[in-house]
């Protein structure tokens, strides 16, 4: 392309003329911009940092309260199986002793039903 | 935070503290972004007050979507340009009802018009040149010779590849080349490309 340089050197002068007269905001714009950002801003919360997977395990058990109890529960569970005392194993070694321990039977609910 | 401090924050800051419920964020934001997306739109589209409508609607779009503005992704203003020339290819597209890749007519017999002229004369005729080429190559050649905008950039902006980038660019400055530096006339004689 012989008029590859001239048609460059051309061009720019063009596209540095366009860049100059860029077409600016007026302040009417600027304000009616400004109003509906400011708008936006006070229709949205103001998000906090998003909660993750743990963070909202706790929330649903019932925060850090709930699950000390539940360590605690979790920890007496362990310690019963480990080294259950007399009495509970007393119940666990005769299935017949299972049945004595159930207060109702439906036998009787037949009878309160009459 | 007073407005000149915010000039030491790139826009993603600034649009993080807006989504925190920053007022003065929001103020800064438009201060810093209007002008870009309003010139960005009236070179696109050659109508001012039609910018306007563009720039309004794409900073709208903005305000709506900062809460869920990932630092990590995109800069805003690739984001904007993207946003902005959608918006005007929407326009130009119903106020043309042809496809977008058309070629508009052109007068026959354009003389040569660069010599002795001002640059303001310089710059409407580059817009009333820019106005002849098919939107796509417009936007390219907008974005790579007005914004400075490097090829990979454009590409994000406008979702192609950086060979396409390149090509449309070519095409269009060869096509305003034609327009503003030779007469058909002298096209015809040598026509090298």
């Amino acid at each position: 392309m012989t008029d590859k340089p001239r048609t460059e050197d051309g061009l720019q002068r063009f596209f540095d003329a366009g860049r100059a007269a860029a077409a600016e905001p007026g302040g009417d714009l600027l304000a009616r911009i400004t109003a509906q950002a400011l708008a936006e801003q006070q229709q949205r919360p103001v998000l906090a940092p998003e909660p993750g997977v743990w963070a909202l395990l706790m929330r649903a058990l019932g925060g850090w309260p709930a699950m000390a109890g539940f360590a605690a529960a979790a920890c007496t569970g362990v310690w019963l199986g480990f080294a259950p005392p007399e009495a509970v194993l007393a119940y666990f070694v005769d299935e017949n002793v299972l049945n004595a321990l159930d207060p109702i039977s439906g036998y009787d609910f037949a009878l309160l039903e009459g | 935070m007073p407005l000149d401090a915010m000039s030491d924050l790139d826009d993603e800051a600034l649009l993080a503290r807006y989504a925190a419920g920053d007022a003065s964020a929001a103020r800064a934001l438009t201060l810093r972004l209007t002008p870009i997306v309003l010139a960005h739109a009236a070179r696109l589209l050659g109508d001012r007050a039609e910018a306007e409508d563009v720039a309004q609607e794409a900073l709208l779009r903005l305000w709506r979507i900062a809460s869920d503005w990932r630092s990590d992704e995109a800069k805003v203003t690739t984001w904007l340009y993207r946003v902005t020339a959608n918006l005007c290819l929407d326009r130009l597209r119903k106020r043309r009802g042809v496809a977008l890749d058309a070629v508009p007519e052109q007068a026959d017999g354009a003389e040569t018009v660069e010599a002795g002229m001002q640059r303001s004369a310089r710059a409407e005729a580059l817009q009333a040149a820019l106005m002849q080429l098919p939107a796509r190559q417009r936007q390219a050649v907008v974005l790579r010779h007005i914004e400075g905008l490097g090829n990979a950039r454009i590409a994000a902006i406008m979702d192609i590849g950086p060979r396409a980038v390149e090509s449309l660019t070519a095409r269009g400055k060869r096509r305003l080349a034609a327009i503003l530096l030779h007469s058909r006339a002298e096209l015809g004689l040598s026509d090298d490309g």
